[in-house]
């Protein structure tokens, strides 16, 4: 049984023209040009509890749109959403006791006082036990490390120290479904890697399912097993991360670091150069005989370092959104 | 050129947002609405009532063609978040500027006054009176309403300069939104008043913006007196040109002082 | 229901540590209340200098009346108005998503979030202001009229806050119209009067505003002595049919919803 299951979810939305110029506004004055746009188009996927998904997709790909469907905020145009046995957008209390969505610049704290203070009304609003709200509080500002800044006003706290505190508040009834929508916007590389682990952890501790969208191919790569890329609000993959690499890149990287020059038709047979500025070599080689080939290279060329890499994650994305 | 070509670029821009700038004008009209209706239960003679009516009528239109309402923009986008500097870098005055953005706005307002007050005065068949006016009389009106536009839109911008000194200056915009909703002529005409309040506000600014002008329209004055509120309108003006430039001077010092 | 008493205290609690939270807070907060509970109660001794009597009402019962309204919308800007403010704000900012996912009644939620504590000087303002008059006036009083009076209010704050609940609805579908908000704070102003001002005039579209004049005339003609039947059933009709209204109409709304424009 699968604990979210969508079938060809669409939603559309009509959007306002307005024509260019001063005329243009005279005459949007008089009659408006509305025109539909899919935003989605005709979803199915089920995920199963304790998947943590990655949702990729370009600007627009219908993304967000999807996520909001999801947890309720959004009744769709057509198509079935079951999340937890519920239709989300009934928004039946006990649903959203279990859901949470966490977008990144949107912000539920109150501004003028302690984020504590928000906890403590959402303690009551999600009907937390005392012993549980307490340890939930305690672990969650550990795993973040924002112990300290419980206390200070939000409006004082910087970006990323609101951010931890915008999780701990979303968090804090233990959702089973966690809907993250590009959680690591505006962050710098240390809280990147910060809040990766977190969700790393709070997956592996609540076994929670959490569904995530980045523009950040790091974070996918660093979380996701499984991923589901979309555009024009259609699925274009839906698998295993790995399946992704080996679909569409069945190939390695080999960075090597040269001690002598040497002459690149040495190099016939074993692979493509990507890169060869002395002492740099890059050879892009079939995945199945990777280790075969660096073997051979080892014999053949003199030496200094060598790496093997995964095609770079971005580029197959690319790959895949060029061929759709 | 350059003038019109920033009118027609906010009056796009004020065409944009035809719901808002409906929702304000609506707005103006309630009071004003109210007031008139309340007045026509009142026990004062038929002809002071008419008069009382066409002040109400001309209040809706003067006072959405004369009120400007810039003092917030200024306070919270210009000096707050700093587009202030945007506007020192350009080749034109701050306030000639602030000015023509202004000046479609009251255009649109205006005409949304026009209209409903034609409206309002077909559907309950008011007659609007101006008195009886000499056309000297209407020369100085119509120099009285350049002068209070002039005078209620540098009070406006003098009011938003408030905002170098201060970072919330909302409790001092509805202050003064207060004394002008009293003293300006807002509730009724002050020849109502109680004659204490009315001559206290006489010297004060207020009256000066929208009572005067829109009581002249519908001819409580005579000429005499008509240049006597002129003249006063006048002095107004000077003070405020004063305190206009001594602000900008000072402000401006806080300003690039604090680095926005 | 216990559950929501529990939230609300909460919710009471951290407003009343946001009014000490900023000074310039506090000081617009007391200017803006005060301010124009003052206002409110001299205009109308402004506007009665040189006349005695609008309608059958004399200068004496408007005095009431006034200070009738100061009571009302103290305690309608005391529990709703301030919500109601920031719920407008919220759709016009894309930011009713978490409103949304709370596990509450979110036009409960939303209608209660911001309760204005400095508003209690503008009821008080109105409670003396009425009090004052009601001596000058030597009108007799008893226990159950206070209590009864206090209903009608009830009514007449139930019938305020569902037409600002429509109206700020509205705002689901053009985000921008925030000076809506500013359009209901001098709507309320109808209510300052009697509803003689529109039945006088027997003209078919002015009883648009009627319900809003009800709001304040019945509980003051009712401490007057002259209220009607007819009036009091009109403004329980009408709050508690508005309030409905709110409630079908919110819901109809957020099937329309489009969530930010992200």
């Amino acid at each position: 049984m699968s604990i979210i299951s969508v079938k060809n979810l669409v939603k559309e939305y009509s959007v306002y023209k307005k024509e260019p110029g001063f005329l243009g506004s005279l005459h949007s004055l008089i009659a408006r040009k509305y025109e539909t746009v899919r935003a989605v188009d005709g979803l199915s996927f089920d995920i199963e509890e304790g998947e943590l998904i990655g949702f990729i997709g370009p600007n627009g790909a219908g993304k967000t749109t999807t996520l909001k469907c999801l947890s309720g905020l959004l009744y769709p145009t057509s198509g079935k959403v079951d999340v937890l046995g519920f239709t989300p957008f009934d928004r039946k209390t006990k649903f959203l006791k279990q859901i949470a969505l966490v977008m990144g610049q949107k912000n539920q704290l109150w501004w003028d006082l302690p984020a504590i203070e928000t906890f403590s009304l959402n303690k009551e609003i999600y009907e937390i036990p005392d012993k549980q709200y307490k340890e939930t509080v305690y672990n969650l500002a550990e795993l973040l490390d924002a112990k300290e800044q419980l206390q200070v006003q939000v409006r004082k706290l910087s970006l990323g120290q609101r951010m931890k505190m915008e999780l701990i508040a979303a968090l804090l009834h233990n959702p089973r479904v966690l809907f993250l929508d590009e959680p690591t916007i505006g962050l710098d590389v240390v809280m990147q890697q910060n809040l990766r682990e977190f969700v790393k952890e709070y997956n592996r501790r609540y076994k929670a399912t959490i569904l995530l969208t980045s523009h950040y191919m790091g974070d996918v790569e660093a979380l996701c097993k499984r991923v589901i890329i979309i555009n024009h609000g259609k699925i274009l993959f839906d698998g295993l991360l790995s399946d992704l690499i080996r679909k569409h890149a069945p190939y390695k990287l080999i960075s090597i670091v040269l001690t002598n020059m040497i002459n690149p038709k040495d190099l016939e047979g074993l692979g493509e150069i990507k890169k060869f500025t002395y002492p740099e070599l890059v050879l892009s080689v079939p995945m199945n005989n990777a280790s075969e080939i660096t073997a051979k290279l080892l014999k053949r060329l003199p030496i200094e370092d060598v790496t093997i890499e995964n095609p770079d994650i971005e580029d197959i994305i690319r790959d895949v959104f060029s061929k759709s | 050129m350059r003038y019109v070509r920033i009118f027609l670029l906010t009056f796009q821009s004020v065409f944009e947002e035809r719901g808002r700038s409906l929702v304000w004008f609506l707005l103006s009209c309630i009071n004003p609405f109210i007031m008139m209706l309340f007045w026509r239960g009142a026990n004062i003679s038929s002809t002071t009532l008419s008069m009382i009516t066409s002040y109400y009528f001309f209040l809706i239109i003067g006072g959405s063609i004369i009120m400007s309402h810039s003092e917030e923009n200024i306070a919270l986008i210009d000096i707050q978040e700093g587009r202030l500097a945007n506007y020192l870098l350009k080749p034109f005055p701050y306030y000639s500027l602030k000015w023509l953005e202004e000046l479609p706005y009251r255009a649109l307002q205006g005409s949304f006054g026009l209209i409903v007050v034609a409206l309002f005065s077909f559907l309950f068949q008011v007659k609007l009176s101006v008195g009886s006016q000499s056309v000297v009389n209407f020369l100085l009106i119509f120099l009285m309403l350049i002068s209070a536009v002039t005078l209620a839109q540098l009070f406006k911008v003098c009011l938003g300069f408030i905002s170098f000194w201060t970072t919330d200056a909302y409790g001092i915009f509805q202050l003064s939104e207060m004394f002008m909703f009293i003293l300006g002529g807002y509730i009724a005409p002050l020849s109502f008043y109680p004659s204490v309040v009315a001559s206290i506000a006489y010297f004060l600014p207020f009256p000066y913006m929208i009572y005067f002008p829109i009581a002249s329209i519908a001819g409580f004055y005579t000429t005499q007196q008509l240049v006597f509120i002129f003249l006063g309108q006048l002095v107004w003006i000077s003070i405020f040109v004063f305190l206009y430039k001594s602000l900008w001077k000072n402000g401006l010092k806080q300003f690039t002082g604090v680095g926005q | 229901m216990k559950r929501y008493i529990k939230i609300y205290w909460i919710i009471i609690k951290l407003n009343f540590s946001l009014l000490f939270a900023y000074r310039a807070n506090f000081y617009n907060s007391f200017i803006i209340s005060v301010g124009w509970g003052i206002v409110s109660v001299s205009s109308i001794f402004f506007v009665t200098a040189k006349v005695s009597h609008i309608y059958t009402w004399s200068r004496g019962d408007l005095y009431l009346l006034a200070g009738v309204y100061s009571v009302i919308v103290g305690l309608f800007h005391m529990f709703f108005s301030a919500s109601l403010e920031r719920f407008g704000r919220t759709i016009s900012l894309g930011m009713l998503d978490s409103y949304l996912l709370t596990p509450i009644d979110t036009q409960i939620y939303l209608s209660t979030k911001t309760f204005r504590p400095i508003s209690l000087l503008r009821l008080i303002i109105g409670i003396v202001f009425t009090a004052v008059v009601i001596t000058q006036q030597h009108i007799e009083i008893h226990f159950a009229n206070v209590f009864l009076s206090f209903v009608f209010i009830f009514f007449g704050i139930t019938f305020l806050y569902s037409m600002w609940f429509l109206v700020i609805t509205l705002m689901i579908w053009n985000p921008n119209l925030t000076n809506l908000i500013d359009f209901l704070y001098i709507s309320n102003n109808f209510s300052r009067y009697p509803t003689s001002i529109v039945t006088y005039t027997k003209n078919v579209l002015l009883y648009l505003v009627l319900p809003l004049m009800l709001v304040t005339t019945v509980p003051a003609e009712f401490i007057l002595g002259k209220v009607t039947i007819l009036q009091v059933i009109g403004l329980l009709f009408f709050s508690l049919g508005l309030f409905m209204a709110s409630r079908y109409f919110w819901k109809f709304a957020l099937t329309k919803y489009t969530s930010a424009s992200s």
